[in-house]
């Protein structure tokens, strides 16, 4: 936990700085604000990343698994509601708990926009979806998430969060003025995609997670890897 | 080859877009948003991307109507009321907000295009390889995974349509069960080798020293002449935006856009500012041709 605090004061300090700097000097600049905090708050995870020592073996799993989450985006474009990219990020923080769930739906996040076109979107895009593995290997740190049920609820509120995070940057940019009625209308309007990312969270979590771990576990054991 | 630009050095490029992204989403006028949209489709054009991406400029370009046609809708602030719909006032000044906004998102978005197009994947890898070198080597790798994993789907998808998995016909139930059965072999498949690659990297002597980089890039004296320029012109266009000439007083009455030589000279600045990667493209283009 020691480990933790230098690292917790430097984003408090930037977060203190940027909402300081946005208070005095750049008054209703949201998107920017936004943007900003949105980073900063991905800060902890890359310098623990750093700081850490991955062996070779490690860094490859992590990149292949970033990879077949943003291959998976693609694989899945024609169907842009099924995101098989949340359902792979999910599964890695299962398996390998929350830091390699973060950082590979981080690195999926980016990567994938090499290929679909980078924008605002993607610093969101990569807190949503590093956040998805962190709590998914949090989660089965604490309670077990093996049973089914609950697996599947918590792909569903997945998708629903990473659809209102993702308006966020929409809503906080380019609506005005910004009341709870038009967030919540925001929210509104991406309902349907949320509801439908959400199901096929679900979906994929209560029919392929068993099969899934099965494949990852047995990575994980043959090869004794990411076992802190 | 790069050219142009684009052959410029990579931290130059990203310090530039950076400052056009800012202020893409800082200045909040008319004039200056408009600048920076011509600035940019010229720029995407002189590259021949006039065409690319076709079908996101259309979603793009549904969204910034969404935007300008939400705003006079739930937002009646403003003094000069149009017409009424519906017994609510649609102001005038409530449609200029909502044209803005739309102007202002179609410009952060043709910036990010550009950005693109200049400080390709190669470049922003060479930029964050010296202060976060593990990430960096991650992301590159990743990057380098993802078309040969495109590659074996593709393996993947031509053999087990024989035995009735298809991604493309069928209800959309169906098609994502087998997409995702496609993405099982192909994990299978795949995370085993890539242990394998990591031992033969572990054998070549992975992390034994600091790393170097393929790409190396040298800052030359123009390089450091446009960087000045640059920031000079960004200094420029962020006291402007201090002093109040980056917005557009909207509420309570449409001001006017001023034409006065203090605000001519701070949108001649920023104009420069945009003009600096046309400038480097159209002189390369003239001594070539010349």
């Amino acid at each position: 936990m020691q480990h933790l605090k230098p690292r917790l004061m430097v984003v408090v300090l930037l977060f203190v700085a940027v909402l300081g700097i946005s208070t005095f000097w750049l008054q209703d600049q949201y998107l920017l604000l936004g943007i900003l905090l949105v980073l900063i708050s991905t800060v902890p995870f890359f310098i623990r990343f750093e700081a850490g020592k991955q062996n070779a073996r490690e860094m490859v799993l992590i990149s292949m698994l970033a990879a077949i989450a943003a291959a998976g985006r693609v694989l899945f474009a024609a169907l842009p509601n099924v995101k098989p990219t949340s359902f792979v990020v999910i599964m890695t923080g299962l398996a390998f708990g929350p830091e390699a769930g973060f950082m590979v739906g981080a690195v999926a996040a980016i990567v994938s926009n090499m290929f679909f076109g980078q924008g605002p979107w993607t610093p969101w895009q990569m807190f949503s979806w590093g956040l998805m593995g962190l709590t998914a290997g949090l989660l089965q740190k604490k309670s077990r998430l093996e049973k089914r049920l609950g697996l599947m609820a918590f792909g569903l509120v997945w998708g629903f969060i990473f659809g209102w995070i993702m308006d966020v940057w929409y809503v906080i940019g380019f609506i005005h003025p910004l009341t709870w009625e038009t967030v919540l209308g925001g929210f509104a309007a991406s309902f349907y995609f949320d509801l439908v990312h959400g199901l096929s969270n679900a979906f994929f979590l209560g029919l392929l997670s068993n099969s899934w771990l099965k494949v990852l576990q047995r990575i994980k054991l043959k090869y004794g890897l990411l076992e802190r | 080859m790069d050219r142009g630009f684009s052959s410029v050095h990579p931290a130059v490029c990203f310090t530039y877009y950076i400052f056009i992204i800012l202020f893409a989403m800082l200045l909040f006028h008319p004039v200056y948003l408009l600048l920076s949209i011509a600035a940019q489709a010229a720029f995407l054009l002189l590259h021949g991307r006039g065409r690319a991406r076709g079908k996101s400029w259309v979603f793009f370009g549904l969204m910034g109507l969404a935007v300008l046609l939400i705003n006079p809708l739930i937002n009646h602030r403003g003094s000069t009321i149009l017409f009424y719909l519906f017994d609510n006032p649609i102001t005038l000044e409530a449609t200029v907000y909502g044209a803005m906004l739309m102007l202002s998102l179609l410009d952060v978005l043709a910036v990010f295009a550009c950005y693109q197009q200049v400080v390709d994947n190669h470049k922003f890898m060479y930029l964050f390889s010296s202060f976060l070198p593990k990430t960096a080597f991650l992301l590159m790798m990743c990057m380098r995974f993802v078309p040969l994993l495109l590659g074996r789907m593709k393996q993947i998808s031509v053999v087990q349509k024989t035995r009735g998995l298809d991604m493309t016909s069928g209800p959309v139930k169906k098609r994502s069960r087998d997409g995702m059965q496609i993405l099982h072999i192909l994990i299978t498949w795949s995370l085993e080798e890539a242990l394998q690659t990591a031992d033969s990297m572990k054998a070549r002597g992975y992390g034994v020293t600091k790393r170097s980089c393929y790409w190396d890039y040298k800052m030359g004296r123009e390089d450091r002449v446009l960087l000045a320029a640059i920031l000079v012109l960004a200094a420029v266009t962020a006291a402007g935006s201090y002093l109040g000439y980056g917005t557009l007083a909207v509420y309570p009455t449409l001001g006017a856009v001023s034409f006065e030589p203090a605000s001519l000279a701070f949108y001649g600045a920023f104009c420069l500012l945009l003009l600096i990667p046309i400038f480097v493209e159209g002189k390369e283009i003239l001594l070539w041709r010349s």
